[in-house]
């Protein structure tokens, strides 16, 4: 049966992705063996969960989130950047860490098992907002709860697609996770003090060329 | 063109500033995002009127300005060895320096608090000797109440600072060293019991310390004393209102039943219990850090009370739910500030504050701005909520950034019925607890309204996801 555009579609965000949650550690297998990840998929999540981040900013009802301006002004790339951000840093931070110890996973299986274990996440989260602007305060956990829970189940599903892919045992992959979070944290070391110096090289630019002005 | 306008805003701004006197100096603490608390400038609800030195009231002098009362048309102020008694014009009606007892004329030693009674008659304590003073009507020496049979106290003197008496005059008296809590004296003189004790808290890690200490380390070490409360009040529905004294306190200020327990009213979330200031510095060589330290006490009849904060010179207002209303003042030399306050009360649209810094007897009277909000306070504590939105109506035209202004207003919407504009309003004032009151009701009522079109859609929902189970199905086994 020849498939349709539509088919296809429904094959990669609806199917693949309900195969790999409903049996994750065959699913994880057959993502990376088989080729059943799809790149465009993980794209397309993240660009959902910069949506989600937008939308939990903007749309979550009062009783949940106590935030309330008229005129609420959000900057739509700084929020995208602090979502973006922390994924990168994650596949950066898990990647160097398993690469020199034997992991077998690549940086694209890490971004793939991110993308399929944001997928309930996101929806939890979508269906939290929803149900966000019709709790008073009181009722207000079971909106809570669906953004909870996503996040819950999110990690789960993130630690078992990671021994998948890197083939550790249980007390490895322990390790790994605290490595990566370790990793993690020398990156932005590395990278505040980083910036720091760039802005030590600009301020001795900005100064010689200050200085070069007023004496001219 | 376009820094045309920005220098016009510019010197629009600082017009503004200029004519709002002490903007900096009053605020109100504001809901900014999530459950996020900030100080936002506001109107003075306050301003100082005047100030009097001590010969202005013919007094000695103001360097131990201790206690003040207000009652029945007088102003009563302890200072030192002197009873200063002046009208509501500060006028001096008469200054007492001894009283006759049993034949015997006696020079006053150092006073401190005192309490004017509804029935004329005024209560001053005099700690040195260990007695409460009574003057009645005429301000002529009545009585005195000395420490009540009964009372034990172990090697400490009995030494009444602070003193509040009910309508059926019981005295309430706070006395340094008694840490069992508030003294309750019955009218007849006779001890009736310690009253909304102070209660230690100690932590995990205190209770560590002192398990692996020896007994001699433990003999040595600081006993764990509950504090004390540092002024209290009788308010308009006769309950004790008191301040503990000291920082950290859970809840510094106490509103005790009969029982002794806190009943003071606050809203749900616990960020908002009345403390004082809730935006503090931790740190700081140079300027006060930590949380509020208050020291005086003051409720109108209608559940506002005002306490002062003697760390940061600042006075707090609260309505009977335990809402911020304003704070102002602060501390400093110049006009309408603050170095020591004793003590501070109430007196009908002004507030009279004792400053032993400064040497002084500060008035501050009522802007239009604060009689707006403790007229909206009144309504409200009247259960008259259109009253109260109306004045509400002017705190917003005053400054449209105060919050609580909004929920007063939405709560006359809500009890009109018009619940849909009240839940609007509750979300402008940031008030989750009277929005979720709204918005449950507008829910009911919109389920109510439109309950066939909802149950038709559920039934038709059902049918049509039924039909297309049906039809595939049917097709599925016509291919087969």
């Amino acid at each position: 049966m020849e498939k349709t555009r539509a088919g296809v579609i429904a094959e990669n965000f609806l199917r693949t992705p309900l195969y790999i949650l409903s049996r994750p550690f065959k699913g994880f297998y057959d993502m990376k063996y088989l080729r059943r990840g799809r790149t465009h998929f993980a794209v397309a999540m993240l660009a959902l969960l910069c949506l989600s981040a937008i939308m939990e900013e903007t749309y979550t009802g009062f009783a949940v989130s106590w935030e309330y301006e008229p005129d609420h002004i959000i900057s739509v790339p700084y929020v995208m950047l602090m979502t973006l951000l922390p994924v990168l840093l994650f596949i950066a931070g898990n990647w160097s860490v398993t690469s020199i110890s034997e992991g077998k996973g690549t940086a694209r299986d890490i971004l793939h098992v991110y993308a399929y274990a944001l997928y309930p996440k996101l929806i939890l989260t979508f269906i939290g907002i929803l149900v966000s602007n019709f709790v008073t305060k009181e009722e207000g956990a079971f909106a809570v709860f669906f953004f909870v829970f996503g996040t819950v189940v999110f990690y789960f599903y993130l630690f078992i697609g990671l021994v998948v892919i890197h083939e550790y045992s249980f007390f490895r992959s322990l390790l790994m996770v605290l490595q990566t979070i370790f990793a993690m944290l020398v990156i932005i070391f590395v990278l505040a003090l980083f910036a720091s110096l760039v802005n030590e090289l600009r301020m001795f630019v900005v100064t010689i060329i200050y200085e070069l002005r007023m004496r001219s | 063109m376009r820094r045309w306008i920005k220098t016009m805003a510019l010197a629009l701004f600082a017009c503004l500033l200029t004519v709002l006197p002490v903007r900096a100096e009053s605020y109100v603490y504001s809901f900014g995002g999530e459950r996020f608390i900030f100080p936002a400038p506001s109107l003075p609800p306050y301003r100082h009127s005047r100030s009097y030195i001590a010969s202005d009231f013919g007094a000695e002098d103001f360097s131990k300005l201790s206690g003040l009362a207000v009652g029945g048309g007088n102003v009563f102020i302890s200072c030192g060895k002197q009873l200063i008694i002046t009208d509501y014009a500060f006028k001096t009606q008469r200054i007492v320096t001894s009283v006759t007892e049993d034949g015997e004329e006696q020079e006053l030693t150092d006073l401190a608090g005192i309490w004017a009674a509804d029935d004329g008659r005024v209560y001053v304590c005099e700690p040195l000797r260990g007695r409460v003073l009574v003057f009645d009507e005429n301000f002529e020496f009545e009585s005195a109440f000395y420490k009540p049979e009964g009372m034990v106290l172990e090697n400490v003197a009995y030494r009444p600072s602070k003193v509040a008496v009910d309508s059926v005059g019981r005295l309430y008296v706070v006395a340094s060293n008694v840490y069992e809590g508030i003294v309750e004296i019955n009218a007849d003189g006779s001890f009736s019991r310690y009253f909304g004790q102070v209660k230690v808290v100690y932590t995990v890690m205190d209770l560590f310390w002192r398990a692996i200490q020896s007994a001699a380390q433990r003999a040595t070490s600081m006993t764990w004393l509950p504090v004390n409360f540092s002024n209290l009040t009788i308010d308009g529905d006769g309950f004790v209102l008191a301040t503990v004294a000291g920082e950290n306190e859970e809840e510094p200020i106490r509103k005790l039943n009969a029982k002794g327990t806190n009943i003071l009213r606050y809203p749900k979330d616990p960020d908002f219990v009345p403390m004082g200031d809730m935006w503090i510095n931790s740190f700081g060589a140079t300027v006060p850090a930590g949380p509020s330290i208050l020291t005086s006490i003051d409720s109108t009849d209608y559940g506002v009370y005002f306490v002062f904060d003697a760390k940061r010179s600042h006075v707090f207002a609260y309505d009977e739910d335990g809402y911020l209303l304003f704070v102002f003042g602060g501390s400093g030399a110049g006009k309408g500030k603050f170095q020591n306050v004793s003590d501070m009360r109430i007196m009908g649209d002004k507030l009279v504050f004792l400053d032993k810094g400064s040497l002084s007897v500060e008035v501050f009277e009522m802007t239009e701005f604060g009689r707006a909000i403790l007229a909206a306070s009144e309504h409200q504590h009247n259960s008259d909520f259109t009253a109260a939105a109306g004045e509400w109506e002017k705190v917003i035209d005053y400054n449209p950034h105060f919050q609580y202004a909004y929920t007063g207003v939405g709560k006359a919407l809500y009890h009109s019925g018009r619940t849909a504009e009240a839940e609007e309003y509750f979300k402008t004032g940031r008030n989750v607890d009277y929005f979720s009151l709204a918005f449950q009701k507008n829910r009911q009522r919109f389920i109510a309204g439109n309950f066939t079109w909802i149950f038709v859609g559920i039934i038709a929902l059902t049918a049509a996801y039924a039909a297309y189970k049906a039809v595939r199905k049917w097709k599925r086994r016509e291919r087969a």
